[in-house]
């Protein structure tokens, strides 16, 4: 038996960070929930490495593309999927996610099938 | 062609090459010429130096091909004479070269030469003696002239025997003293007699000065002429002794009248030039000029004016140098106006504009002048000598004139003076129709200033070409000051001063757009950033127009420029709003939509209303922010409805903290004083509540506590809500409350600028106010008071 992946979901607004959680743990997926983009900067982050990051842009205090552009930094988490979420337009969503180096992107309000189709395409 | 050969074999050519050595270091000519005229041989000298032509030049050619008709005429006679057999010595030929003007003079002998007994040809020799000539001809005219001098200077000698005080004069020494001849009456006496008075003691003391140091001679001094003619006198002398007896002193004296009146002359002229050019005060330049003129060619000067509005004559300047004299002429002007109708004198100046000139005042005159008894007795006190009255004529008109007297001095006005004077007085004219347009250009700008003083709104000209960034800024009002910080002479004398305080992002584009605007012709809109003096950015917006020549080409720009630092920051709040309004819209939408798609395939009935209540709180909280947005706008249209009711104000509190406490986990700390009855809209009341408590946990977000606390005073109560986390920087404490205004540092929450502007408008609308207080890092207190009913 496969061991389950590990999905880090990082989004300050509690109810949207929820129904992700639902979403993808329907999946099949664990979830970590960072309300406060604060993952890395954790303990925890010494003893998880997630398999894919689901990141909004605008967190309080901090921007996602911030928090990207940390992860691509850190050698052991280089290569891990990022997918960056935002209610932004999508061309100017895309611009900013290749920028700061993210794989893929998904705008708010999302289809779950989308998203779910996106998640385990990356995550596989 | 003649046969050259055939020609020379015929004359003893050895004793002829012996001839040309012999004569070669001389600088003299020689030359062969034969029965037909052609010359045979020439030396270098005669050749080259002489005639300036070379030796081939003239062998084989006949003298009047080789040197021309005009010389051939002058020798041939002696030629022929020779060739006849007779010699003919020293002949001057004076030759004036018409090509380049060069005057030579020679002198020839002519001797025929003869082989056995037969006359073949004719020997020249030529010395060239044209220096010589050019000499004695500068030297007679250098006589000439010193001859001219003498007369002219009128030299006179004068030998003095300084033991018997005895005194010889020349002739013209007489005429210099204005001495009929032989009336000189030969003593010492007789000759200071002739020395104007005032000048005496200075000559005698010069004399003595000389004696003492036993040094020359050398004064000027004045003598008076019969008829009260002044003149000016140069002595020079050399004193013999006899051991340290002076004995006898010889020398000579001249007239320097005519120098020392044109030295006189220039130094006024050149100082009054100075005074009339070098200021806008026409009235006291022309008072300065009056005393200059008692300083250096008059005894007496007036400045008389026409007044603009009485059409009246008036006295601006009279200048002597003994201040009682000006007194005493002034109040004579003041008894008696100058009276138009003469045709004479400053009236008659005024009125023609020509100049009067009097090089020498008879009675006759005075008596005719004067208009009655006392003005003839005061118009003979004065003494006039020589008048010169020349008028200050404008571009315009006759506006005044200038009256040079000479009295005492006895000075007799020549037309040189009268000339000067004449320019004096067009240039004093030329200078006041300067100031005038000065004035009038600098009124106007003053006007114009004014205008523009408390127009917000920076006004410029400029000349030039933008493009080639050579543009001059002509104008600009005082308000760029203001804005900018930059002083105006900054903008007016530094090349493109205003394109080099443009910031550096936006330089090019305002430079690009200026010169698009210049080479449209029709003028346009540029909005670009100008740094302000000490750094800070200033958004402007320029609308020009294009100045154009008769030809219709651009030569300048004119315009107005206004500061849209508020316009464009309303406009990037506004933006930022839109923005920050959709993302807060689709937050909600995306739970709300995703629970709709997860409800669908959910079958478990407590999952089920467990999405469903999610879904609830966001469709609640979708509407709360629709009510915002309507607020906003209510507010904005002085339309927010508001209900009027008595509420108890801690109740309410009650209420919303019990609400708020279960949902976060920061505990929230009553301190509530005894409660009061409110007037108002409990409903709104609850919102800014709300509002202000929900802001204090989300900026405290470390903290674990708000406090809410209550003072009541007699006609209000105070609510203050505090919280213990990141705080407002002092900059942002007063425009927190502003639409739209957002802090953008690491604390920042998601928000929309809004909470606050409302709130705060709630508050308003009930008769009280809102303020905070706050440490940056430390907290902020949240304060609003309500009047109690």
């Amino acid at each position: 038996m496969d061991m389950k992946k590990t999905i880090l979901v990082i989004e300050d607004d509690e109810t949207i960070s929820e129904v992700v959680k639902i979403i993808l743990e329907e999946q099949g997926f664990d979830v970590i929930q960072d309300l406060k983009g604060d993952f890395f900067h954790t303990h925890l982050s010494h003893e998880i490495i997630p398999n894919l990051v689901l990141i909004d842009l605008l967190l309080p205090g901090i921007s996602g593309t911030e928090i990207v552009k940390e992860i691509r930094r850190k050698p052991a988490y280089m290569s891990i999927p990022v997918v960056m979420m935002s209610a932004n337009s999508p061309s100017e969503l895309a611009e900013t996610a290749k920028h700061s180096g993210a794989d893929a992107f998904i705008t708010k309000p999302f289809n779950i099938e989308d998203l779910s189709k996106l998640i385990l395409k990356l995550a596989n | 062609m003649q046969n050259i050969d055939e020609a020379r074999a015929l004359f003893p050519y050895e004793s002829l090459e012996l001839l040309d050595i012999f004569l070669s270091k001389a600088p003299i000519g020689f030359a062969l010429i034969e029965g037909n005229h052609r010359f045979t041989h020439i030396n270098h000298h005669l050749a080259v130096v002489i005639n300036k032509k070379s030796i081939e030049s003239h062998i084989g050619r006949t003298v009047r091909d080789a040197l021309g008709a005009t010389i051939w005429k002058l020798i041939k006679p002696h030629v022929e004479k020779a060739l006849s057999g007779q010699i003919i010595h020293e002949q001057e030929i004076s030759f004036h070269n018409p090509e380049n003007s060069y005057v030579s003079h020679s002198i020839a002998s002519y001797f025929p030469i003869k082989i056995d007994s037969k006359i073949v040809g004719v020997g020249v020799v030529v010395r060239d003696v044209t220096k010589h000539k050019e000499t004695e001809l500068a030297l007679s005219l250098y006589k000439d002239r010193l001859e001219q001098a003498q007369r002219a200077g009128k030299i006179g000698v004068f030998d003095w025997d300084m033991t018997t005080d005895q005194i010889w004069w020349s002739e013209e020494e007489e005429s210099i003293f204005g001495v009929p001849p032989g009336k000189f009456k030969g003593t010492v006496k007789d000759w200071f007699k002739s020395v104007y008075p005032d000048d005496l003691p200075q000559l005698k003391e010069h004399i003595k000065a000389a004696v003492e140091k036993r040094s020359d001679l050398d004064v000027e001094f004045r003598v008076m002429y019969p008829g009260d003619i002044m003149h000016w006198i140069r002595g020079k002398g050399h004193i013999y002794y006899n051991k340290k007896t002076p004995v006898r002193m010889v020398g000579v004296n001249y007239d320097i009248t005519s120098r020392k009146n044109e030295e006189q002359l220039l130094k006024f002229k050149a100082e009054s030039a100075r005074i009339i050019s070098s200021t806008f005060d026409y009235k006291k330049t022309l008072a300065d000029v009056a005393n200059l003129a008692i300083k250096y060619i008059a005894d007496w000067c007036s400045v008389d004016m026409i007044n603009e509005e009485t059409g009246e004559v008036e006295l601006l300047a009279v200048a002597h140098k003994d201040p009682s004299q000006v007194r005493w002429a002034r109040k004579l002007r003041e008894e008696t106006k100058p009276d138009m109708s003469q045709k004479t004198g400053l009236p008659q100046v005024l009125k023609t504009g020509k100049s009067e000139f009097y090089p020498y005042v008879t009675s006759d005159m005075i008596k005719a002048a004067a208009r009655n008894k006392k003005e003839l007795a005061h118009m003979k006190k004065i003494g006039f000598t020589s008048v010169i009255i020349v008028p200050i004529t404008t571009s315009k008109k006759v506006i005044g004139a200038i009256t040079f007297v000479s009295t005492e001095s006895k000075r007799q006005y020549t037309h040189t003076e009268l000339q000067m004077a004449d320019q004096l007085g067009s240039r004093a004219g030329l200078a006041i129709d300067n100031v005038n347009l000065y004035e009038q250009v600098r009124e106007d700008q003053l006007r114009l200033d004014d205008l523009l003083a408390n127009v917000p709104a920076v006004v410029w000209e400029s000349w030039g070409d933008p493009v080639t960034q050579d543009q001059k800024i002509t104008y600009i009002s005082s308000h760029a000051e203001r804005l900018l910080g930059y002083k105006r002479d900054e903008w007016l004398t530094i090349p493109n001063f205003w394109l080099n305080i443009v910031h550096p992002d936006d330089r090019k584009c305002a430079h690009d757009e200026a010169s698009a605007i210049y080479l449209s012709g029709t003028g346009g809109v540029s909005r670009f950033r100008w740094v302000v003096k000490g750094g800070r950015d200033v958004w402007v917006e320029s609308q020009s127009t294009v100045i154009k020549d008769s030809l219709g080409t651009p030569i300048g720009m004119r315009g107005v420029t206004i500061d849209i630092t508020n316009v464009m920051e309303d406009v990037r709040r506004k933006d930022e709003f839109i923005s920050m309004a959709s993302h807060e819209l689709k937050t909600p939408i995306t739970s709300i939509k995703a629970f709709t798609q997860i409800l669908k395939g959910t079958h478990d009935e407590t999952k089920r209303i467990e999405y469903l209540t999610k879904m609830e709180s966001q469709i609640e909280r979708l509407s709360r922010l629709i009510f915002d947005f309507l607020d906003v706008s209510k507010i904005q249209e002085g339309k927010l409805p508001l209900q009027h009711e008595q509420f108890s104000l801690n109740g309410t509190l009650k209420e919303v903290i019990e609400n708020l406490q279960m949902v976060n986990s920061h505990q929230i700390i009553q301190k509530l004083d005894g409660d009061v009855k409110v007037l108002g809209d409990p409903d709104r009341i609850e919102q800014v509540i709300i509002n202000l408590i929900t802001n204090a946990i989300k900026y405290s977000p470390n903290a674990k506590k708000i406090v809410v606390k209550t003072i009541v005073s007699q006609t209000q109560v105070i609510v203050e809500i505090k919280d213990f986390g990141v705080g407002i920087a002092p900059e942002h404490q007063n425009k927190i409350f502003n639409r739209f205004y957002r802090i953008h540092n690491k604390f920042s929450a998601p928000g929309l600028g809004i909470g606050l502007y409302i709130s705060q408008e709630i508050v308003k609308r009930h008769g009280g106010t809102m303020w905070v207080q706050s440490v940056d890092g430390k907290g902020s207190s949240f304060f609003f008071t309500l009047p109690i009913s």
